[in-house]
C-alpha cells in the first residue's frame, strides 16, 4: 500500500514567497509520487496553517505530511504537535527548509525555486520511509541538588523546598551565607547585607525539606536527568554538629589566634572558629593546619572545656551517595587579584587595599568595629577609589564586573558618611543600571566626592613636591580636562573585578558544562535560556554563570527553581526517539564507538562481546553512526534508507519522478 | 659614544668565561626611529640580524635594550604564520636569506644572572666595594613590554646581581621610569625633568651612584646632569656607571681598562672613598 | 601606536617646528646609507636644520666629550648594505602597513 503524503508550501510572508515561486513549487509538489495534496499558504505555522494540515489529514486519511518551510530549530516542533494532534504520529512528518537554505541565500527568483524544488522532492522521497517512532517517558526524581550556599543557592532551595521537594544544599565553606555575609551595606538602598541575609540563611537551616551539607563537596556527578547520583564528601570538622549547642565556649578558651579569611586576613580569629557570628549551622569548626593538637600534640583546652563533649578530634571524611532528579549551581565567583597589576602598589604599599578589604573596615563587626581607618589606626584625610581593576582589561579580564560602579559609590558614601575625608572617585564609565541606581548616583554626586573621568595609570609614593610627601599619589589622565593628575591621597581603595571561581574548570568537568571564553558557566542561551545549560537537568544561576548583583542573582536563584520544579513536578520527562540502535548482529565488538560518544551513552557488554548503548543518555548526536565501520549503528529518524534517499533524490532531478 | 659599554662588556665576558663574539657585519636595530617612518623595512633591519645570528648559530646577545626591544618584537612576529611573516620572508629572499627562528635574543645582564651565575661571578671578585650605595637604574625597557626577563615594574635581577659583587642596592622605586631617550633631543626640557626625577630619588634613597644597563640611559643622567642642574637648581653630581664597569671594578680590572676613564662626571671621589683606586 | 606617527608623516600632519620626525627621518637616512647609525653625523646634522643656536651653545660640551674620548668622528659602512638595499627593494609593503600582529589588517588575512 503506499503513501498518501501532504506537502504544504508556506510563504512565511514574503521571506520565502519573496524568492521562491511558491505557486509553482505547489504545483510542482503535486505532481511527485505519492503525494495525495500540494497546498501553499502565507503562514502555515500559524492557527489556520495548522489547520489546514490537520483537515487534511483527517479527511483526505494522509500517512505522511511534508511541510516546506523554515528552519527545523523553529518549528518542527510545532508542525509535529499539530501532526499528532491531528491523530497522526509526529515522527511521520518531515520538514524541509526552503527559507534558511534557500530563500534566504540568494536573490535569484529562478535559481531559488529550483533549489526548492530539490529540497521538496527530497522530503517527499525520503518522507515515504519515515518510522512511527514512540517518545520514551522516564521518570523523574524530584530530589535537588544545589551546590553552593551562597544567597542565589539559598534563593533555590528555599523556593524548591517550599513546594515540597527535597534540596540537598552543598556548601564549601563551615556556613552559608557566601559573600554577601561579608558585606557591609549593600546598594542602592543601604540596606544592611546581614540583616536581609540572615533571616534566610535561618530559614534555610530550619527548612524541614532541605538537608544543609557544609563544609562539603561534591566530588562525583553521575547518570542522566532525572536519575542522578551525586558523591558528596563532607569534611571533617572535628566538632560533633549533633552535640554542639553553639555556646562558643571552645572559641573563649582556645589559645592561638590566627588570621581570619573571612575579615580578608585584617583581623583575627581563633583555631577553633564560626567565620562569623550568625554563621548557619552556628557549629565551630577547627582550622587543622594551624590548632595546636594537630600540629604539635599539645592543648584541647576546647574539648575540656566543652560541656557536651562535642569536640570530635578522631572525626574523619564523610563519602554520602544521594539521588537526584536534578542540579543547580550556583557557586559564585572569586575576586581579582589586585597584586597582578604592579603599577597599583598592592601589596608593597600600606594603605592600598581592595573594595572587599574595605567592606571589613566598615562593618560593624569587623576588625575595626567599622572604623575606617588607616594602617597606622589614624582616620584618612582622603580617598581615592578606583573602578576597573583587573576589569575592562586585555591584559587582565576583558569583560565587564557589573557591580564594580555601584559598590563603588557606594564605598564613596560609606567614606563621606563616616569621616570627614576627601573622596576622590575614579571612573571610565558610570554604569548604573538597575532600579534605583541612577538615582544613587546622583545622591552621591551631592554628597562632595570629586569624580575624575580616567583609568589610574599608576598608585606610587615617591612624592615630586612637599604636598605629595608622606602620601599616596594616584596618577591619572582626566580626560574631561585633558590634563594627567597627581592627586595625593592617604588611602587608595581598589574596585576588583569578579571572576570565575579558581574550581570552576573542575566543577564544570564534573557536572559535564561548559565555560565561556572568559571561564564563567555557559548557559543554554544567553537571552532566553539564561539558567539552563547544554546539559539536560543541570542548571546554573547566580554570578558562577557571570558577574552580578544581588537583586539578579536572587532572580537567577529562583528562575533555576522553576526550571526544575517544571519537571520534577510532573514527576517524569518525555525524551526525544531519534536515538542512536546498534544492530547486534552487525556488530564486530571493535569498541570505536565507545569512546567516540561525547555524553558517556555507549558501553561494551564483555560477555557477549558488543557495545550497546544506553537510550535515555543517548541525544542523537550521530558520531557513533558515522564512525561504526561495520555500519552497525543507524540513528531513528535518520537511518541509512532514509538519508540515501534523499541524497539521490536532490540528486536527480527525475528520481522516482 | 658607548666605547666604555664595549670595553668594560669585553673585559667582563672575557674574565667569565662568556665566549662573546661580535656578529659579524651587524646593522642597525632602527630602534623607535626607524619605525616611525617605515614599519616593514625597520622589521626587516631586525630580521636580517637574526639571519647573520643564525649563521653562527649562536644566541644573540645584546647590551642595549632598545636593541633588545626591536629585535625580540622581530622574533616573536616571526614566530607565527602570518602576513606578516610572509612579507618579510619574501624581502629576505631577494638577497638569498632566510630565517628559521631559532635565534633566541637575550640582554647580557640576564645572560650573567642567569646563565652564569652567583657562584662564577662571586669566585672571579678580587676587590671589595662593600659600603657603596648604588641606585640599579634598570630603565623603560628592558623589562617591559615583554616581561620575560623579570617583573615588569619593579625588577630585581640587577639588584641581585650588584649584592653579588658587594655593593648595597638602594631602594629604588623609579627604577624602570624613563630617561627620556631621544627626547634629550627633541624635547630637552620634558627629558630633563624625567631625569631630574630619577637623580632626585636617586638621592633621597641614599644612592651614592647610578648603574645603569643601557648606553642612551647613561647618556641622558650623566651628559646632561648639568643641563638638570642649570635648568632646575639642583646641584646634582650622580657619577653614573654601566654595569659591566662596576663588576669589572669588583674583578680588579683598573678605571682604564673599564673605560671609566672617559666619564664627564669623575667618579673617583667616590671609589676612591671605598677602596684604593688602581688606574 | 607608531601607526600615528606614520600616518602624521605620510600625510604631513606633523606640527611646525616639531623636531621628532626631523630626527627620526635623519637617522632613517643614515641607516640607509650606511646600515648602522652614526651619532655624529646624526645629531649635528639635526642640530643645524633644527636649532642652529643651540648647535653653538653644544660645541663647550661636545668639545669635553671629544677629550674623553666619545665622539666617533668616523661612520661605518657596513658590507651587507647593498644587500640589505635589495631586500628593502624587494618589499612590497607601502610605509603603512598596519601588519604587525593583533592589528586589524593582519587578523583579516
Amino acid at each position: 500500500m503506499s503513501e498518501k503524503i501532504g506537502v504544504y508550501i508556506c510563504h512565511c510572508g514574503l521571506n520565502i514567497a519573496k524568492t521562491v515561486d511558491c505557486k509553482a513549487l505547489a504545483e510542482y509538489a503535486s505532481h511527485l509520487p505519492n503525494v495525495a495534496v500540494a497546498r501553499d499558504y502565507q503562514f502555515m505555522c500559524s492557527n489556520p496553517g495548522q489547520e489546514i494540515i490537520q483537515n487534511d489529514i483527517r479527511e483526505m486519511g494522509l500517512t505522511r505530511v511534508v511541510v516546506a518551510s523554515c528552519s527545523p530549530l523553529m518549528h518542527e516542533p510545532t508542525f509535529r504537535r499539530a501532526v499528532a494532534s491531528a491523530g497522526l504520529n509526529p515522527y511521520l512528518f518531515q520538514m524541509a527548509n526552503i527559507r534558511e537554505q534557500c530563500s534566504w541565500i540568494t536573490q535569484n527568483r529562478v535559481l531559488a525555486t529550483e533549489r526548492a524544488k530539490d529540497i521538496v522532492r527530497a522530503a517527499v522521497m525520503r518522507v515515504n520511509f519515515n518510522e512511527p517512532l514512540e517518545v520514551q517517558k522516564i521518570p523523574v526524581n524530584s530530589n535537588v541538588l544545589i551546590v553552593g550556599g551562597g544567597i542565589t543557592g539559598i534563593e533555590a532551595a528555599l523556593q524548591i523546598a517550599d513546594s515540597g521537594k527535597k534540596v540537598y544544599l552543598v556548601e564549601k565553606e563551615p556556613t552559608i551565607g557566601g559573600y554577601m555575609a561579608r558585606f557591609d551595606k549593600t546598594f542602592p538602598t543601604l540596606d544592611c547585607a546581614a540583616c536581609i541575609l540572615t533571616p534566610k540563611m535561618v530559614s534555610v537551616e530550619q527548612h524541614d525539606n532541605i538537608e544543609l551539607l557544609t563544609y562539603s563537596d561534591v566530588t562525583d556527578f553521575s547518570g542522566y536527568v532525572g536519575k542522578f547520583t551525586a558523591k558528596i564528601r563532607k569534611r571533617p570538622r572535628y566538632v560533633d554538629e549533633d552535640k554542639c549547642t553553639g555556646c562558643g565556649q571552645c572559641e573563649e578558651k582556645c589559645p592561638l589566634s590566627v588570621p581570619s579569611e573571612f575579615d580578608c586576613k585584617l583581623g583575627k580569629r581563633k583555631a577553633i572558629y564560626r567565620p562569623f557570628p550568625q554563621a548557619v549551622p552556628n557549629v565551630p569548626v577547627i582550622d587543622r593546619e594551624h590548632c595546636l593538637y594537630f600540629t604539635k600534640g599539645v592543648c584541647r583546652v576546647c574539648e575540656k572545656f566543652c560541656a557536651h563533649h562535642a569536640i570530635d578530634f578522631e572525626q574523619k571524611e564523610k563519602y554520602i551517595e544521594v539521588p537526584v532528579g536534578s542540579a543547580i549551581l550556583a557557586t559564585g565567583f572569586d575576586l581579582f587579584d589586585a597584586s597582578r597589576i604592579r603599577e597599583y602598589g598592592y601589596g608593597r604599599l600600606p594603605n592600598v587595599i581592595t573594595s572587599i578589604e574595605f567592606e571589613r573596615l566598615t562593618h560593624a563587626s569587623g576588625p575595626t568595629a567599622g572604623k575606617i581607618q588607616l594602617k597606622n589606626g589614624k582616620p584618612p584625610e582622603s580617598v581615592a577609589i578606583v573602578h576597573c581593576v583587573g576589569s575592562r582589561d586585555q591584559n587582565y579580564n576583558e569583560h565587564c564586573s557589573r557591580v564594580c560602579c555601584m559598590y563603588s559609590l557606594k564605598s564613596a558614601h560609606l567614606v563621606r558618611e563616616k569621616t570627614d575625608a576627601k573622596v576622590y572617585e575614579f571612573y571610565i564609565d558610570m554604569r548604573a543600571f538597575g532600579k534605583g541606581y541612577e538615582e544613587f548616583y546622583k545622591r552621591v554626586l551631592h554628597e562632595d566626592v570629586t569624580f575624575i573621568r580616567g583609568r589610574v595609570a599608576e598608585i606610587t609614593n615617591v612624592a615630586r613636591d612637599p604636598s605629595e610627601k608622606g602620601k599616596l599619589i594616584v596618577v591619572a589622565e582626566d580626560t574631561l580636562l585633558g590634563i594627567v593628575r597627581r592627586v595625593p591621597v592617604d588611602m587608595v581603595v581598589l574596585s576588583v573585578g569578579l571572576e570565575p571561581r579558581k574550581d570552576a574548570a573542575q566543577l564544570a568537568r564534573i557536572f559535564g558544562i561548559s565555560r565561556s571564553k572568559d571561564g564563567f558557566f555557559l548557559e543554554r542561551h544567553p537571552k532566553l535560556a539564561p539558567v539552563s545549560t547544554a546539559a539536560q537537568g543541570i542548571y546554573v544561576a547566580g554570578s558562577c554563570q557571570s558577574p552580578k548583583d544581588i537583586p539578579d542573582c536572587v532572580a537567577q536563584g529562583a528562575a533555576a527553581a522553576a526550571n526544575v520544579l517544571s519537571f520534577a513536578d510532573k514527576g517524569e520527562i518525555e525524551l526525544e526517539p531519534t536515538t542512536a540502535m546498534i544492530n547486534d548482529e552487525a556488530c564486530s565488538g571493535c569498541k570505536i564507538c565507545v569512546g567516540l560518544c561525547p555524553y558517556l551513552a555507549i558501553s561494551f557488554d564483555e560477555s557477549n562481546n558488543r557495545a550497546a548503548i544506553t537510550s535515555v543518555l543517548c541525544k542523537g548526536c550521530g558520531v557513533c553512526v558515522a564512525a561504526c565501520p561495520s555500519g552497525a549503528i543507524e540513528q531513528q529518524n535518520f537511518t541509512n534508507k532514509q538519508l540515501v534517499t534523499e541524497i539521490e533524490a536532490i540528486c536527480s532531478q527525475d528520481y522516482g519522478v | 659614544m658607548n666605547k666604555a659599554y664595549d670595553k668594560s662588556t669585553q673585559v667582563v665576558c672575557k674574565a667569565l668565561d662568556i665566549d662573546l663574539a661580535e656578529l659579524n657585519d651587524w646593522n642597525c636595530c632602527g630602534a623607535s626611529a626607524y619605525l616611525s617612518i617605515h614599519e616593514m623595512k625597520a622589521h626587516l633591519l631586525s630580521a636580517r640580524n637574526l639571519v647573520l645570528a643564525e649563521k653562527e648559530k649562536k644566541d644573540l646577545v645584546v647590551v642595549c635594550p632598545a636593541c633588545l626591544t626591536t629585535l625580540t618584537k622581530t622574533n616573536h612576529y616571526l614566530a607565527e604564520e602570518t602576513r606578516f611573516k610572509r612579507t618579510i620572508d619574501t624581502a629576505l629572499k631577494a638577497a638569498n636569506l632566510q630565517y628559521r627562528g631559532s635565534v633566541t635574543v637575550r640582554h647580557l645582564l640576564e645572560v650573567i644572572v642567569n646563565e652564569v651565575g652567583e657562584q662564577e661571578v662571586k669566585a672571579r671578585i678580587k676587590r671589595k666595594l662593600s659600603g657603596l650605595k648604588v641606585a640599579p637604574y634598570y630603565g623603560c625597557q628592558l623589562t617591559r613590554p615583554f616581561g620575560e626577563i623579570d617583573d615588569k615594574e619593579f625588577p630585581v635581577i640587577l639588584d641581585r646581581l650588584l649584592t653579588w659583587i658587594g655593593v648595597e642596592p638602594v631602594d629604588f622605586p623609579l627604577k624602570t621610569k624613563c630617561c627620556g631617550g631621544l627626547l634629550m633631543m627633541t624635547n630637552e626640557d620634558v627629558a630633563l625633568g624625567l631625569n631630574r626625577n630619577l637623580l632626585d630619588c636617586a638621592k633621597q634613597n641614599g644612592a651614592e651612584c647610578i648603574v645603569t644597563i643601557c648606553p642612551l640611559c647613561h647618556m641622558n643622567i650623566e651628559t646632561y646632569q648639568g643641563d638638570v642642574n642649570k635648568m632646575f637648581g639642583t646641584d646634582f653630581k650622580v657619577p653614573t656607571l654601566y654595569f659591566t664597569q662596576l663588576m669589572g671594578l669588583a674583578f680588579g680590572f683598573s678605571r682604564k681598562e673599564l673605560g671609566i676613564d672617559e666619564e664627564m662626571i669623575s667618579s673617583r671621589p667616590l671609589l676612591e672613598k671605598h677602596f684604593e683606586v688602581v688606574g | 601606536m607608531y601607526e600615528l606617527k606614520r600616518l602624521a608623516i605620510e600625510f604631513g600632519l606633523t606640527p611646525k617646528g616639531a623636531k621628532a620626525p626631523v630626527v627620526a627621518k635623519l637617522f632613517v637616512d643614515i641607516v640607509n646609507k650606511n646600515g648602522r647609525i652614526a651619532e655624529v653625523p646624526l645629531v649635528s646634522r639635526f642640530m643645524l636644520k633644527t636649532n642652529l643656536l643651540g648647535a653653538f651653545k653644544m660645541i663647550p660640551r661636545a668639545a669635553k666629550m671629544y677629550k674623553r674620548g666619545r665622539m666617533p668622528i668616523t661612520s661605518h659602512k657596513i658590507e651587507g648594505i647593498a644587500e640589505l638595499e635589495k631586500c628593502a627593494g624587494a618589499m612590497t609593503e607601502p610605509m603603512i602597513s598596519g601588519l604587525h600582529p593583533g592589528s586589524a589588517r593582519e587578523e583579516r588575512s
